[in-house]
C-alpha cells in the first residue's frame, strides 16, 4: 500500500518540479524582488514601496497604461463579435463548410508567432501589400504604421484576425441549441434578427462570458505583435505594458521595478476579471435557472 | 505479480533519470587527450557567421580534441540572451561582447576571465592604448576586436543616377536633396538617418563646431543652446528633403535599415553607418547598386569629429570549466594566420596586430569597412564615454529624436530633456 503511494508522486514529480521550479518560486521571487532594486548583477537591495512609488511619477508607465487599455478594448470586442459572426454563418449548412470551418481556424493555428508578425509587418509597411491594393483602387497610401493614430490598430487587427478558438467555442456552443427553440419561434413569425438577440445569443452567453475573460487576460498580454512590427513605435503608441515591463527588466536590468511593473499588471487584470464575474448575474443566463 | 511489475517501474524510472544526468562526462580520446566542447556566441550578419564557422571548422581539424559550438544570429535580442544566460550562469565559454557589456557585467574587472592570466593568449599583439579600453581594474576583461567608427558610406549608384557628386560638405548635401527631388522623386533621399542615427547626427555636428564630446565628467558638455541649434539643423534636413522625416520612415515598421525596401532599391542616397557593418548594407542592395565610401562631412567647424570606439572585444567566461581550452581557441581565432585570412575584416579591421599584418600581406584589406576604417582613424574625434550606449540612454535618445521629429516636443523642450535625462542616467550607471 505505501509503496503505492510513492510511484503516484514519482510520477507527477516531472509536473511537480516543473510547477514549482517555473511557475511558482518565480512568481513569489517576482514579488518579493518588487520591492527591491536589483539590477541582476549585485544582489537585491530593499526598497519598500519606491518601485510602486516610482511607476506614479513615471509619464511613460501612464502612457503605457492608456495604450494598453485602448489596445484590450479595441481588440476583444472586435475579435470576439467576429468569432461570433463567423461561427454563426458556419453554423448553417452550407456546401463545403468543413473547408471553411478549417481556413477560418488556420490562422489560429500559425498563432502569435514571431514570423506572422513579421509578415504583417511587411504587409502594413508603406510599399506593402495593403497600400499596393489600396492603390489600385486609387487611394493614396497610408502610413499604416508610421502614423500614432493608425499603429495601434494595425497591430489590434493582428489579433482580431486570430479569432478561430474563440469561433470554434462559439460554434460549438450554436450547435448545441436544440432546434425545437427555432421551430417554435419561427411558428409564431420570428424574424431573422429577432431569433438572433432573443434565443441565440442570450443562450450562448456563458460561452460568450469564458471567451471574454480569456480573450481579456489574453490581450492585456500581448507582446509579440508591437515588440517585432513596431517596437513599441512610433511615439510609443504600440508600447503595450507588457514591452514596458521587458524593457525595464531585461535591457535596463531593473528588475525590482520590472517585477513590480508586472504585479501592477496582474491586479489590473484581476480587477477587470473580478469585475466581469460580478456582472455576470446581469447578463449570463445559464440553462434551467430559476426564470 | 503486480507488486514486482510496480517495483520494475519505479526502479526502470529511476535508471533514466540517472542516465539522463550523466550525460556530460568529460570522454578522452585516442591520444588520451581530454575531450572538450566548448560554447562560442556571437552576433552579426551573414558573411560573418559563414567566416566564422569556417574558421571553426579549421580550428576543430587542427585540435580534435576541442569541439566548439556555435551560438550565434542577429543582434536585436543578443544583449537580453547574454545578459540572461550570463545571470542564470549559462553564458557560453568564449562571448563576442559589445564594448559597454564589460562595464555592465565587470563593474570591478572580476566579471570575466583575466585574460592576462592565461598562457596561450598572446597579448603582446595589441597596442597597449587599445587593449587599456578592455582592461578594467588592471584585469584584461577582452581582447579588442577592432576600431570601429560611424562612417558615411553613400549609394554610388543612386547618386550616379541623380546626376550628382558624392557631398563632401553639409551644403552638398542640401544641394542633393534638390536635385533628388526634381530627378528621381520625393522618395528619394540623399541620406537616411534613423532615430539614432540622427541623434549621432547632432553629436557629430555639435563635437564638429565645439571640438568637445557629448559627456565630461559624467555629464553633459554641451549647453541647452547648442543642442537646440544642432536640433534646429536637423531638422532643417529634414524639411528641405535631406534625410526622410520620422513618420516616413517609421512607416516601414520596426525593421532594420539595410532590411527596409527604400534602402534596398537605393531610394535612400547614404547612411551613417559603423565601418563594421557596412558589408550587410551593401549585400542587401539590389542589382548591381555599388556603395562607396565617403568623407566625413565638413562645414560646420573645424574639429575632427569621427565617432569611434573599441567595436567589441572577445572574453572568456569567468565560470568556464575549460580556460586553457578556451585560450586557445581564442588566441586562434585572434592571430592564426588562415584564421585571420578566412575573417577577413567581417569583425572590421582587426586589433590583432598579427592579423592585421597577415591581411595586409594577403593584400585583403581592402573594402568599404577598411576604407571607411582608415577615414575614422584620421578623423578621430575626442572619444565616447563608456556609458554613451546603455540600452536605456539609446532608447532614450530614440525617444527624444522621434518626439521631436512628430512635433511632439519642439527644439527647446528637447534640448532640455537631453540635457536632464542624459545627467540622470549617467550618473546611476556611474554609481
Amino acid at each position: 500500500m505505501k509503496l503505492k503511494k510513492h510511484v503516484g508522486i514519482l510520477y507527477i514529480l516531472p509536473w511537480l518540479i516543473g510547477i514549482i521550479a517555473f511557475t511558482a518560486f518565480p512568481f513569489i521571487a517576482s514579488f518579493v524582488l518588487s520591492f527591491t532594486d536589483y539590477n541582476l548583477i549585485s544582489s537585491p537591495s530593499f526598497v519598500g514601496l519606491s518601485n510602486y512609488r516610482t511607476m506614479m511619477d513615471t509619464p511613460l508607465f501612464w502612457k503605457s497604461l492608456r495604450t494598453t487599455f485602448i489596445y484590450v478594448f479595441v481588440t476583444v470586442p472586435l475579435k470576439l463579435s467576429f468569432a461570433l459572426f463567423i461561427a454563426y454563418i458556419l453554423n448553417f449548412k452550407l456546401k463545403g463548410v468543413n473547408f471553411f470551418r478549417t481556413a477560418y481556424y488556420l490562422p489560429s493555428i500559425l498563432g502569435g508567432s514571431v514570423a506572422i508578425a513579421v509578415l504583417w509587418r511587411f504587409l502594413f509597411a508603406d510599399t506593402g501589400l495593403i497600400n499596393m491594393i489600396i492603390g489600385n483602387f486609387g487611394v493614396d497610401p497610408i502610413s499604416w504604421l508610421g502614423n500614432p493614430r493608425y499603429a495601434i490598430f494595425t497591430i489590434s487587427l493582428l489579433r482580431v484576425w486570430q479569432f478561430g478558438s474563440p469561433m470554434v467555442i462559439f460554434l460549438a456552443a450554436l450547435k448545441n441549441i436544440p432546434e425545437s427553440l427555432y421551430e417554435a419561434a419561427r411558428i409564431d413569425g420570428a424574424s431573422k434578427t429577432h431569433i438572433f438577440f432573443k434565443i441565440t445569443l442570450p443562450l450562448i452567453t456563458p460561452i460568450v462570458f469564458f471567451n471574454f475573460i480569456m480573450q481579456l487576460v489574453q490581450a492585456f498580454q500581448e507582446f509579440n505583435g508591437p515588440y517585432i512590427i513596431t517596437g513599441g513605435g512610433p511615439l510609443n503608441s504600440t508600447y503595450l505594458f507588457p514591452l514596458y515591463i521587458y524593457d525595464n527588466s531585461f535591457k535596463y536590468f531593473r528588475m525590482g521595478y520590472g517585477s513590480a511593473l508586472s504585479w501592477f499588471l496582474f491586479a489590473i487584470i484581476m480587477v477587470f476579471t473580478l469585475i466581469t464575474f460580478k456582472s455576470e448575474k446581469y447578463w449570463v443566463h445559464y440553462d434551467g435557472g430559476d426564470e | 505479480m503486480k507488486k514486482m511489475a510496480k517495483v520494475v517501474a519505479v526502479l526502470l524510472t529511476l535508471v533514466m533519470l540517472l542516465t539522463a544526468c550523466a550525460g556530460n562526462k568529460p570522454a578522452t580520446n585516442a591520444d588520451g587527450e581530454e575531450q572538450v566542447t566548448l560554447r562560442f556566441s556571437w552576433w552579426g550578419g551573414d558573411a560573418r557567421h559563414e567566416a566564422t564557422l569556417e574558421a571553426i571548422a579549421l580550428f576543430e581539424e587542427k585540435y580534435p580534441n576541442i569541439k566548439i559550438e556555435a551560438e550565434y544570429g542577429g543582434w536585436q535580442g543578443h544583449q537580453e540572451k547574454v545578459t540572461t544566460q550570463m545571470v542564470g550562469n549559462t553564458a557560453p565559454d568564449v562571448l563576442q561582447v559589445n564594448w559597454n557589456w564589460l562595464y555592465i557585467f565587470s563593474k570591478d574587472g572580476n566579471g570575466f576571465y583575466d585574460l592576462s592570466t592565461l598562457a596561450d593568449i598572446n597579448l603582446d599583439n595589441y597596442e597597449s592604448a587599445i587593449l587599456d579600453q578592455t582592461t578594467i581594474n588592471g584585469k584584461v576583461n577582452g581582447l579588442p576586436v577592432g576600431i570601429g567608427g560611424k562612417v558615411f558610406y553613400w549609394n554610388g549608384s543612386t547618386y550616379e543616377k541623380a546626376g550628382v557628386e558624392i557631398p563632401q560638405t553639409f551644403d552638398d548635401l542640401f544641394a542633393a536633396a534638390e536635385v533628388f527631388q526634381a530627378t528621381l522623386g520625393n522618395d528619394y533621399y540623399p541620406i537616411d538617418l534613423d532615430q539614432y542615427g540622427a541623434f549621432l547626427m547632432l553629436l557629430y555636428y555639435l563635437e564638429q563646431q565645439t571640438g568637445k564630446p557629448f559627456i565630461v565628467d559624467n555629464k553633459v558638455a554641451y549647453t541647452e543652446a547648442q543642442l537646440v541649434e544642432a536640433l534646429e539643423y536637423y531638422n532643417s534636413m529634414v524639411e528641405a528633403g535631406v534625410t526622410p522625416s520620422m513618420e516616413s520612415r517609421g512607416a516601414a515598421g520596426n525593421v532594420p535599415v539595410d532590411q527596409t525596401p527604400s534602402w534596398i532599391q537605393g531610394r535612400y542616397g547614404g547612411t551613417y553607418e559603423w565601418d563594421s557593418a557596412i558589408d550587410k548594407f551593401q549585400a542587401a542592395l539590389e542589382g548591381d547598386q555599388k556603395i562607396v565610401t565617403g568623407d566625413f562631412l565638413t562645414g560646420i567647424g573645424s574639429h575632427p569629429s569621427a565617432l569611434a570606439k573599441v567595436s567589441m572585444a572577445y572574453s572568456i567566461n569567468k565560470n568556464t570549466k575549460h580556460p586553457e581550452a578556451a585560450a586557445k581557441f581564442l588566441n586562434f581565432l585572434v592571430s592564426d594566420k588562415e584564421a585571420s585570412e578566412i575573417l577577413g575584416t567581417t569583425r572590421g579591421i582587426p586589433a590583432n596586430l598579427a592579423a592585421k599584418d597577415t591581411l595586409q600581406d594577403l593584400g585583403l584589406l581592402s573594402g568599404l569597412g577598411y576604407e571607411g576604417n582608415v577615414k575614422v582613424i584620421d578623423n578621430l574625434g575626442v572619444g565616447i564615454s563608456p556609458y554613451f550606449e546603455d540600452a536605456e540612454l539609446q532608447a532614450f535618445y530614440r525617444q527624444v529624436i522621434e518626439e521631436y521629429g512628430y512635433g511632439q516636443i519642439n527644439a527647446q523642450q528637447a534640448a532640455e530633456k537631453i540635457i536632464t535625462t542624459v545627467n540622470r542616467l549617467v550618473a546611476e550607471l556611474a554609481k
